[in-house]
């Protein structure tokens, strides 16, 4: 199925990293975010949604779902309206009123057709951003709760 | 001159042929391209209409607190790119044909709509508002979640996400 970029919590530094290496691979335009939630910093991208509501108001036609499951803008069509800015519920896009175009993640499209994984994941330095299916996260995440219940079962509580 | 009379006197009790226009409504055929309408409900403000608009009569005026748009009747084609490009529906091509109007109301015939902008609940910024209607119909209306974040600007939705996710990952 789909893959998403993931976060893992208490592990980013707010080292910029992502920030940067998203800028290298978009013409220097960095389509990420850090947000500071009091002492902890929440890397933020696209989340790519199955149901994109920015894909369903664009008034061009421009912001589609691809095949590889990511919301992507093409640029040639987008008229820099801002409607998608207006419906993201996580205000992700980025507009720019002068050249009238609308930025947003792209899932680094033109790297994982090449077999990569997208800049952010590969350049984050602990590891804090992991790229995967949302089935083996899922997957992943029932077996360490498994294996907690296992161990309380264990100790004999 | 008996056949010229029983001519004259058939088409008189015929009636006229021609209609009688201002005295009298006329039906338009299915699809004429009249008058165009506005309908500020329902307008998002993305300009696809200044966009596609063949003889530029369409203009959006954006200001401090509010937009304006203006379909000058006087410059439009009736060339229907609008009605077909717009996202929402809020330009509507009417079979109104009644096209002739005095030189003194030229500068009048005018659709003209003044849409404030709402302001962020948390930082008191200025958005574009998110029509309701367009909310129901586009977005299908069944998750809430785009109606409770339309009136917050995108940094403040941003942040607000980044919290709830620290939130549900610090569990």
């Amino acid at each position: 199925m789909s893959k998403r970029v993931y976060f893992l919590p208490n592990i980013c530094a707010g080292c910029e990293e992502c920030l940067e290496a998203c800028a290298r691979e978009h013409q220097g335009d960095s389509l990420d975010y850090i947000e500071m939630v009091d002492l902890y910093p929440v890397p933020m991208r696209c989340f790519h949604c199955a149901d994109a509501p920015c894909a369903q108001i664009c008034p061009s036609k421009a912001i589609q779902v691809s095949a590889e499951g990511a919301v992507v803008a093409d640029k040639s069509k987008c008229i820099g309206c801002g409607s998608c800015l207006l419906v993201c519920p996580f205000g992700i896009p980025k507009v720019d009123t002068d050249k009238k175009l609308m930025k947003k993640c792209d899932l680094c499209i033109h790297r994982l057709k090449e077999g990569k994984i997208p800049a952010c994941v590969q350049n984050c330095s602990l590891k804090a951003l992991q790229f995967g299916d949302v089935e083996e996260y899922e997957a992943a995440k029932r077996k360490k709760a498994a294996s907690k219940l296992q161990k309380l079962g264990d100790s004999g509580l | 001159m008996l056949t010229t009379l029983k001519t004259v006197l058939a088409n008189i009790a015929k009636g006229p042929a021609t209609s009688q226009y201002p005295f009298k409504e006329e039906k338009v055929p299915a699809g004429f391209r009249g008058k165009v309408t506005y309908d500020p409900t329902k307008c998002i403000g993305c300009k696809t209409c200044v966009h596609v608009c063949a003889g530029k009569a369409i203009k959006i005026n954006e200001k401090e607190d509010s937009f304006d748009f203006t379909i000058w009747d006087g410059t439009c084609t009736r060339c229907q790119m609008c009605e077909n490009f717009c996202p929402t529906g809020a330009i509507k091509v009417t079979d109104n044909y009644h096209n002739a109007y005095l030189a003194e109301d030229a500068y009048k015939r005018a659709c003209y709509g003044n849409i404030p902008y709402i302001h962020c609940s948390e930082c008191n910024k200025t958005i574009k508002p998110l029509p309701e209607v367009v909310a129901q119909e586009k977005l299908k209306g069944e998750n809430s979640a785009y109606i409770e974040r339309s009136v917050i600007c995108p940094d403040c939705r941003r942040k607000m996400m980044a919290k709830d996710l620290m939130k549900g990952l610090a569990r």
